[in-house]
């Protein structure tokens, strides 16, 4: 397997196995890819995690909150 | 937000600002980071098996090619730094090794070289990076111990308490090697080892040390740091005293790499029996009488 084919495009869209694997950081639940708003969002723990240049910014503190 | 009642020593935002910055210099110090990932990866040749999914934990660039020449097709790396996790070479991933965003059992494989060392929550890291690992999946990991920079910290202790008659952390806290077997365990870790190595470094000048921190993104942390003395003239001064105290092959900050491994618990793994379940006396198969303590 080639990763070079497997890199995020420039689009912002997130690998297809590395979504498979990723978990809210927080409650180590499953995430929803909100792929218009380019976001993995966590119900549970109520946050959306940005994703840029297509890489997952899977930090707390940078994530948006659901409840405004 | 914390994670546990442990205290948080290190300041990991400052951190990731560091890692940002230092995305665009870690080039300069690639030799050492090479260096010491090749320490670490030599460690592979010891095992007969084969690894599919691997994680890289800080490896600035040297770590996941590495593991894809050695034919592993699916490598993650994780970043602080965005910009830092770019550059990892793996699928890259902005995250924190206090709150790992990968599902349990994602990978059979995950390589730390020096970069677990900024993280306040060792124990807490440890186990998550265990739970992400497969049954009989390995955790390899090199972290600077106790001894790293030995002479910088105490260059700048004694510079600092000539300064203003106190002292203020500024080399980081290493750990010690005899913790990290105990970690390792505490973690879930089976047949863990802990060793330590010397990967000698030397410089002309101190400038030149300061720099390659710097480029590394390895400059002080502390959440204790102490602002009120700028670290420019105190590192000036230290510098001078280091470079007055080094021998005639210049400065030699000693880099003393401490190297953990662990497995994921697996049934075929041998494990001690449980106390008190042997069959054969002791005695008998050493061919001698068993006699009480007196």
């Amino acid at each position: 397997m080639n990763q070079a084919d497997s890199k995020p495009t420039p689009s912002g869209d997130i690998d297809p196995a590395l979504l498979e694997i990723l978990v809210c950081p927080v409650t180590k639940g499953p995430l929803r890819y909100d792929r218009e708003r380019g976001e993995l969002v966590s119900e549970a723990a109520r946050l959306a995690y940005p994703i840029r240049d297509g890489i997952p910014i899977m930090l707390p503190d940078e994530a948006r909150s659901l409840d405004g | 937000m914390s994670q546990a009642a442990s205290p948080a020593i290190f300041d990991r935002a400052l951190l990731r600002q560091r890692r940002t910055r230092a995305a665009a210099t870690v080039g300069q110090v690639a030799p050492i980071l090479e260096a010491a990932a090749d320490l670490l990866l030599d460690r592979l040749d010891d095992t007969t098996r084969r690894f599919t999914r691997a994680l890289d934990i800080g490896g600035r660039g040297v770590v996941a090619p590495r593991l894809q020449a050695r034919g592993v097709p699916f490598v993650v790396s994780l970043d602080l730094a965005p910009a830092m996790a770019v550059r990892a070479g793996g699928l890259a991933v902005a995250g924190d090794e206090e709150w790992l965003p990968f599902a349990a059992e994602s990978f059979d494989l995950i390589v730390a070289s020096l970069s677990l060392h900024w993280v306040n929550d060792l124990p807490g890291a440890l186990l998550q990076l265990r739970r992400t690992l497969r049954p009989d999946g390995l955790f390899l990991a090199s972290l600077p111990g106790l001894g790293t920079l030995h002479e910088l910290r105490a260059a700048l202790a004694e510079t600092e308490t000539q300064l203003r008659g106190g002292l203020a952390p500024r080399v980081s806290p290493f750990p010690e090697l005899r913790d990290l077997a105990g970690l390792l365990q505490r973690a879930g870790f089976a047949l863990p080892v802990a060793d330590a190595e010397a990967l000698p470094l030397r410089y002309r000048s101190a400038l030149g040390l300061f720099r390659d921190l710097r480029a590394a993104g390895e400059q002080n942390a502390v959440l204790a740091r102490d602002p009120r003395v700028p670290p420019r003239a105190l590192l000036a001064l230290a510098g001078a005293r280091l470079e007055a105290a080094a021998g005639p092959a210049g400065i030699e900050p000693g880099l003393r790499v401490l190297t953990m491994t662990g497995w994921a618990p697996h049934e075929s793994q041998s494990r001690p029996a449980r106390p008190g379940s042997a069959n054969a006396r002791l005695a008998d198969a050493l061919g001698t009488e068993e006699r009480k303590l007196s």
